[in-house]
């Protein structure tokens, strides 16, 4: 190996475009470090590229839950003035758009790539949309066969926060994602205090718990991918 | 002392095998989503692809989606222990120096 290639300092690669003309298939030889700060800088890219903006998709959805648990908690509570209806509504129109989002940036990030992790991939998009497929079927057996507007509420959304629960245990087995795991974990814990708080609180389990599970998600996600931008 | 495999230690090969084998063996991503991310011509990846291809570390296939034809490349088993290989040496290299 020669002097220059172990050498710490060479000039590093251009920092704004590594575009070369076509015929350049020669390079100069790379010193260790920057073939370390290459790799590197290589990985977080690819990393950014195909494994899509996680933090922003938990940001979206604990928004999501703060609006849509939001407004049927304040409408119970009396602290705002909406009929459960129209609060529910708000909830559902927060759910499609939350739904929607997240189906366009999964779809962006993965475009492009097939093998097994697009498998991996569209069947995991299949089991949600199966899931509360289901989901939807159910509540609305639930709606023909419960009168009592908030014990139906409790039904519903517990049965969608496990589907949501398992489906976030299973993502991270399949994508080696613990944090995605944990969290389903406490989404699952989250439905059990729903249960158990009962018609008249379990708005405010799902609220405060479960939206500041997905928020706390969002964070943990956020730092993660800034410590890996900046090795 | 160990020795960097010259195939891949040249910049837009490490960073093509790197990208490539984030990937992962069993996937295969579009050239042009490579080239997109690796910011490279087309001409040039395609130059230093065709080394990656002759050493067999990686794999590229040609293929049509609806009338398109579209071109795939993907790291091979070979292609993922030499790369390991090298992030190896590079390692006890840089270890050596410190």
């Amino acid at each position: 190996m020669s002097k220059n290639e172990t050498g710490p300092h060479l000039p590093a690669a251009p920092k704004q475009s590594t575009a070369h003309p076509d015929s350049s298939a020669e390079e100069l030889p790379l010193d260790l470090h920057s073939a370390l700060r290459t790799v590197q800088e290589a990985e977080r890219s690819a990393r950014r590229n195909l494994g899509g903006n996680t933090a922003l998709v938990y940001l979206l959805w604990g928004t999501t839950w703060i609006i849509g648990y939001g407004s049927l908690w304040g409408t119970q509570q009396g602290l705002l003035e909406l009929d459960p209806p129209a609060a529910l509504g708000v909830l559902g129109v927060a759910l499609a758009a939350a739904t929607l989002t997240t189906i366009v940036l999964f779809a962006r990030s993965s475009r492009g790539v097939r093998g097994q992790s697009a498998f991996q991939g569209g069947m995991y998009g299949l089991a949600w949309a199966l899931g509360f497929t289901v989901m939807a079927a159910m509540s609305a057996v639930i709606g023909n066969s419960v009168d009592e507007f908030w014990l139906r509420g409790l039904l519903v959304n517990s049965i969608a926060v496990l589907v949501v629960g398992l489906l976030y245990i299973t993502g991270g087995i399949i994508f080696n994602d613990k944090a995605q795991s944990l969290l389903g974990i406490w989404l699952l814990l989250v439905t059990i205090a729903a249960l158990v708080s009962g018609p008249d609180f379990f708005l405010a389990v799902f609220l405060f718990l479960g939206a500041t599970g997905l928020l706390a998600g969002s964070a943990v996600e956020y730092l993660r991918t800034r410590r890996q931008r900046n090795g | 002392m160990p020795e960097l495999d010259p195939v891949i230690h040249a910049e837009s090969r490490l960073r093509a095998l790197t990208t490539l084998n984030e990937v992962g063996e069993n996937n295969q991503i579009a050239f042009t989503k490579l080239q997109k991310m690796l910011d490279m011509t087309a001409g040039n990846l395609s130059t230093h692809l065709r080394k990656l291809e002759t050493a067999g570390y990686v794999e590229v296939t040609k293929t049509i989606e609806g009338r398109t034809p579209a071109t795939y490349v993907g790291i091979t088993p070979e292609g993922k222990a030499a790369y390991a290989r090298y992030r190896k040496n590079l390692h006890d290299l840089l270890s050596g120096l410190a």
